[in-house]
């Protein structure tokens, strides 16, 4: 029980917290990238895992890019953390029913996940690194302000300053 | 703790809605961007020579041979997929796997009055494949331009 209460603890302290916001950011940012310059090579690798109707493949593969580099900018600037972190954790849930429904219907497929995959094929441990994001995912959601560093340091040097400089004259 | 709850979903929802918006502008707009509705070629859409063999060098497309697997042995476009007509049923997993519903397909046979070609074409368009052409030419004008053809099974 205690040990369970210090690791939630651990997991809800300041700087594990931005470190995993700012990890996470960066990795939906770097896994949009290609897919949204190019997302026709996307759009075949969500057709071959054979989970979505063909009318839907497609626009799943335009809209999905860009929901993970705006929630990748929410998390690295510190815009609506929980929100962003929800849709991590959600982002990251799809993700990995995918993949296990992929591996158990014995599927020989890419993950189509990042650039520079190759050819390698899709495997068991390619669900640690989306189980890592959704739990990261979910303590941003949990615990994160939402204004967070750096824009919450922004805006209180901003109202600092302001406060510094007194009211205008005649306002 | 349910006005956080209310905020959470809201900047979540905020989220997708940007991004999508983001994501369906983009695609309008880029050189890049592909068709959100299906665009199904007619099954059966004759191509030339010419354009066959511009989408074998582009790379996007997979050529599809309809002949019997003899006649795929003695010489077929190079890279192409063997599915005769009379297996067609029980090629499906296969073909599924193996090419995604959005890639072009070009399906070939002997050309001439040959109906196999466009049989299965019509039948690709049927199981889901969107973008299927036939070569009316076939085979024997695509080996006789001096075009890339191999022989014996595909590794």
């Amino acid at each position: 029980m205690s040990a369970g209460r210090g690791i939630a603890r651990r997991l809800l302290d300041p700087h594990i917290a931005l470190a995993l916001r700012l990890s996470a950011g960066a990795l939906l940012i770097y896994a949009s990238y290609d897919k949204l310059l190019d997302p026709q090579p996307f759009a075949d690798a969500i057709d071959e895992y054979r989970i979505l109707p063909l009318a839907l493949v497609d626009v799943t593969a335009v809209v999905l890019p860009w929901i993970e580099l705006v929630a990748g900018l929410c998390l690295i600037t510190g815009l609506g953390t929980p929100g962003a972190g929800l849709v991590t954790a959600a982002l990251a849930a799809v993700y990995c029913g995918a993949i296990a429904s992929a591996l158990l219907r014995g599927l020989e497929i890419g993950c189509g996940c990042f650039a520079g995959e190759g050819a390698s094929l899709l495997a068991w441990s390619d669900l640690w690194l989306r189980l890592a994001l959704f739990a990261a995912g979910a303590q941003i959601a949990v615990a994160a302000p939402f204004l967070d560093w750096p824009l919450a340091a922004l805006s209180a040097r901003a109202s600092r300053s302001r406060r510094a400089t007194g009211p205008t004259p005649g306002a | 703790m349910r006005g956080r709850l209310a905020w959470t979903l809201a900047c979540a929802a905020a989220i997708l809605v940007v991004g999508g918006a983001l994501g369906l502008l983009a695609n309008a707009v880029s050189s890049a961007g592909i068709p959100l509705v299906a665009k199904s070629a007619p099954p059966g859409r004759a191509i030339e020579l010419a354009e066959a063999r511009l989408l074998f060098e582009d790379g996007g497309a997979r050529f599809i041979d309809a002949r019997p697997h003899g006649d795929f042995l003695s010489g077929h476009v190079a890279g192409a997929l063997n599915v005769p007509l009379a297996e067609r049923a029980g090629e499906l997993d296969r073909l599924r796997r193996e090419l995604p519903r959005t890639r072009p397909l070009v399906v070939y046979c002997e050309g001439g009055e040959c109906a196999s070609a466009l049989e299965l074409s019509a039948w690709l368009v049927g199981s889901g494949w969107r973008d299927v052409r036939v070569l009316s030419d076939g085979y024997p004008v695509w080996a006789a331009a001096g075009f890339p053809v191999a022989r014996g099974e595909e590794p």
